[in-house]
């Protein structure tokens, strides 16, 4: 944001609550039952998947469940600006919010709003996971 | 192709977090199942910001920015994502 965009003091709301461009906002849909000390995105949700993303071609799936242990997202008022910047969001949530956000030309950008090492297992490794290694082979110096 | 990779989290490692221990977990499953040798550094995200960090980073295969915010330097993981996308370095944040 700070260097592409040229966003001055672009911030996330977690390091300060009251900067004037907050790019990373607490979630607008929180889980509303929830543990008390649980953060507003909690457990399993569903993610629609865009067609001919990467997100896309590691999953191979239109919607998927994955695990969220987080307070906050993308401001959506970001959206357009890092879109026209290189960026897709390739995975929303129930409302639209940004889920997956992945850089084009690239060989392997790719942040998520969710944690997928929460739901890895020894005899199912995450796909995410997986692709991150062999991205991390073919790139290995 | 080398069957050996290694990965920079960058991130302020504590084991009383799930979530560090699950990352650490997650990439052994995952490197098991591909067959690859994994060499997992966490870089504490101040080291970041100095030289012998950024050169540490530089060295590794691939970058994941480690959950668990606010980091202890938020300038130091904005160095390694820049790092990873100027220098078309994996970069994985979750």
């Amino acid at each position: 944001m700070r260097n592409v965009l040229g966003v001055k003091n672009a911030q996330h709301v977690e390091y300060d609550a009251y900067a004037p461009n907050l790019v990373i906002v607490p979630a607008s849909y929180p889980v509303i039952v929830r543990p008390q000390d649980a953060p507003r995105l909690t457990g399993a949700m569903k993610i629609r998947v865009r067609l001919g993303s990467l997100a896309y071609r590691i999953y191979r799936a239109k919607t998927v469940n994955e695990r969220f242990h987080c307070n906050n997202e993308l401001n959506p008022d970001f959206e357009r600006a890092i879109e026209e910047k290189g960026m897709t969001i390739s995975g929303r949530g129930e409302h639209g919010e940004a889920r997956i956000i992945e850089l084009n030309d690239h060989p392997f950008f790719l942040a998520t709003g969710f944690q997928p090492q929460l739901s890895s297992e020894e005899n199912r490794p995450h796909s995410l996971i997986m692709a991150f290694l062999k991205a991390a082979r073919e790139a290995s110096v | 192709m080398k069957n050996a990779v290694n990965i920079g989290l960058m991130g302020d490692f504590d084991p009383g977090k799930p979530s560090h221990i699950a990352t650490n977990m997650a990439l052994q499953h995952a490197a098991d199942r591909l067959s690859l040798q994994l060499k997992v550094r966490w870089i504490p995200t101040p080291t970041l910001l100095s030289i012998d960090g950024q050169k540490t980073a530089k060295k590794m295969d691939a970058l994941w920015a480690a959950p668990g915010s606010p980091y202890m330097s938020q300038d130091g993981v904005h160095w390694g994502i820049r790092h990873a996308r100027e220098n078309k370095r994996p970069f994985f944040a979750t």
